[in-house]
């Protein structure tokens, strides 16, 4: 159990593995979305081709889609796209790499019902049948052309009252599922071949390259999660003391009533202020969410982060390493700093 | 520390364990594979052999060039390959061993493919049923009357039972018992080859060169613990960059706004009440950050570690970068020298 824990903790530690979690979870649904699919060709002449190479090509897009929907990185690489560029220059290197690993992943469902389907052969079969050259089977030598398409449209149906039991629906079947295999199997062989000298050949391009834009795009992503987080964090606090301010000015409130209710029967007393309750619990918030207090406040916090996000220096941009904020110089407006890039 | 030093155990300990779990996988998964193919020999004569040698040739490559993409060791090697040597000799022998134990886990599930597609005989059948010897087995008087065309259209069916129309001259059973046990004995005598083929290669090897293979089996796994090792560091890097990053944009933004409160009731603050300096959690992220702080440092690091690897001898204390950044070796406790003045 604990080693389970820590693999899971493992395949949760960097964003990479759970983005290739979620890409073989996809795969393997639609593996299963496949095999539970009930094929039904038309078996008509014009809508063969169209039943067939829809669904060659619908789901697969359909896939596609979801597979970018499922990535949070394709979302995170959009922000970092369109965000200005404030203090923090903007590496299209980077994004390119976010890009290229986003597409990677999502492209390996629809591949995978691609491959099947080929494999399978039915949808082949179903949008090539009336295709085929019937000169190839001598079955056809007596049929006029017109018989001949609608024998051939009437293949993909193994049950039709034209074409059951008759052994040139199945040659022709044969040899459209046949043709089908070896496309499947060529296209995967492609691919596999493709990705190998890519996975092969990369370092030796650019490598010092790749480590770095793979640390950064690893950075942005770590950092639009760590954000969430604190403004999570952020929130609780807020809706904390929000909460119990009310409360006070509720219970002052009804004192000061009762008060005055008193006033004619009892000399009116200093009325006590009670404590704010901020005071017991400023020791546990957190202190330097004291200010942002008002929607304002937060609403200008937010956009700041998206307009203006800080540069990737903490020296320069910090000042409190050393010490509290009496000893602060008086902070540069933030559009005049400049940010230290060294490009290497 | 202790998180880091499970990561390292479990990361270590299922190195082996892990490609051997992968290589496993991926048998079980040839097998399943080939069972859930649909062999669909076209009963053509020219198509015959070429369907059933892609069937015999294809996938195992594929499940080979994918045991070599799944392996991560690949990318490792192809690096290890083309970095400039640095600070740290390169060592072929390493890198042929890393090769050859990578090439010997991703053989292992064409092998049962090939097996299995022996063993089971349909695409031998597909493959030879053109050169069965009629004349032996069947109506050998008449086989000479036919034209050759038509006597290979004839037999290229008989993986078909559907089809098959030349029970006149050869009755199909015949020569499907014929060719299977043919392929049954080819299967079997694979499977045996390559079987003591590995019984060799295993039993004779520590009488060459053993003390030569336990240096580069060790090397090996250095490398790709320390490449684990070193994307587990700068994921941690990153996480702990971010969390400094965001802390310094709300304490900013918190100075900012006290600032603009500078009327308000918040100016009689005092500064102890606010920003602690430094509490515990702060100071646990500036160690994890090991000084680096900026981008350009960062990227300094990741080129200098592709470009420069370190030597493999710990202890070492002279900076490695001109700005002083030192690895992380252990520092010689500095000489004290005490000066005594003289009153007199």
């Amino acid at each position: 159990m604990d080693k389970f824990r820590m693999l899971f903790q493992h395949f949760q530690s960097s964003s990479e593995s759970v983005m290739n979690g979620v890409c073989l979870l996809l795969a393997a649904v639609t593996v299963k979305l496949y095999s539970s699919f009930d094929f039904n060709c038309p078996c008509l002449a014009r809508y063969n081709a169209l039943y067939g190479l829809g669904l060659l090509l619908t789901p697969p897009l359909a896939l596609f889609l979801c597979g970018l929907l499922a990535n949070r990185q394709s979302v995170v690489m959009v922000e970092e796209w369109r965000r200005p560029s404030g203090q923090r220059r903007k590496d299209p290197g980077v994004i390119r790499y976010m890009c290229s690993s986003v597409l990677q992943r999502a492209l390996a469902a629809p591949l995978v019902w691609i491959l099947l389907a080929l494999l399978d052969g039915k949808c082949f079969v179903c949008a090539f049948s009336s295709n085929v050259d019937p000169e190839k089977f001598l079955d056809f030598a007596n049929m006029t052309p017109s018989q001949v398409q609608l024998f051939l449209a009437k293949v993909p149906c193994k049950e039709d009252e034209l074409v059951r039991d008759s052994p040139a629906r199945k040659a022709v079947s044969r040899y459209l599922r046949c043709l089908s295999q070896a496309i499947g199997w060529s296209i995967t062989l492609v691919l596999i071949i493709v990705a190998f000298l890519a996975r092969c050949l990369r370092p030796c391009f650019d490598q010092t390259v790749f480590l770095q834009r793979r640390y950064w795009s690893n950075y942005v992503d770590l950092e639009q999660k760590l954000f969430d987080e604190t403004c999570c964090e952020h929130a609780r606090d807020f809706a904390h003391r929000c909460v119990l301010h009310f409360f006070a000015s509720m219970q002052s409130e009804m004192r000061a009533r009762g008060l005055r209710r008193d006033a004619a029967s009892r000399d009116p007393e200093t009325p006590e202020v009670p404590e704010p309750p901020e005071g017991l619990d400023g020791g546990r918030e957190k202190a330097h969410l004291r200010s942002v207090c008002s929607q304002e406040q937060v609403d200008h916090l937010l956009s700041t982060w998206y307009s203006s996000k800080p540069p990737l220096d903490l020296m320069a941009s910090s000042g409190l390493w050393g010490g509290g904020l009496s000893h602060r110089t008086p902070m540069v407006a933030p559009s005049t700093r400049l940010s230290q890039h060294t490009d290497v | 520390m202790d998180k880091f030093r499970m990561i390292f155990q479990f990361l270590q300990s299922n190195q082996e364990s892990f490609m051997n779990g992968i290589c496993g996988i991926m048998a079980l998964a040839s097998a399943q594979m080939y069972s859930a193919f649909d062999f669909n020999c076209p009963c053509l004569p020219g198509y015959n052999a070429a369907y059933s040698a892609g069937i015999l040739l294809a996938p195992p490559l594929v499940l080979f060039l994918l045991g070599l993409v799944m392996n991560n060791n690949v990318s490792m090697l192809a690096e290890e390959w083309k970095r400039p040597p640095g600070r740290r000799a390169k060592d072929p022998a390493v890198l042929r061993y890393m090769f050859c134990s990578m090439a010997q886990r991703a053989l292992i599930a064409p092998v049962i493919w090939v097996a299995v597609t022996l063993l089971d005989g349909k695409c031998f059948l597909c493959a030879f049923c053109t050169a069965v010897p009629v004349t032996v087995l069947g109506n050998g008087s008449l086989a000479p009357g036919l034209p050759p065309p038509e006597l290979a259209r004839l037999l290229a069916r008989v993986p078909c039972p559907e089809i098959y129309d030349g029970d006149w001259l050869l009755a199909r059973e015949v020569a499907v018992r014929y060719l299977r046990c043919i392929s049954q004995a080819l299967g079997w005598s694979f499977v045996l080859l390559t079987t003591l083929l590995a019984f060799i290669v295993r039993s004779v090897r520590p009488c060459f060169t053993q003390a030569a293979f336990l240096k580069s089996k060790y090397w090996s796994h250095y490398i790709d613990i320390e490449r684990k090792l070193f994307d587990e560091t700068c994921t941690e890097h990153a996480r702990a960059f971010a969390k400094v990053c965001i802390q310094q944009f709300f304490e900013a933004m918190n100075h900012d706004l006290e600032l603009g409160h500078a009327h308000g009731a918040l100016a009689a603050t005092p500064a102890s009440s606010a920003v602690p300096a430094t509490t515990k959690g702060a100071e646990e992220e500036k160690e994890k950050l090991r000084g680096i702080t900026d981008q350009g440092t960062m990227n300094r690091l990741l080129t200098s570690w592709h470009k420069c690897k370190p030597p493999l001898r710990l202890g070492q204390e002279k900076p490695l970068m001109g700005n002083g950044w030192a690895a992380g070796g252990p520092r010689l406790p500095r000489k004290e020298v005490a000066t005594y003045v003289s009153k007199v």
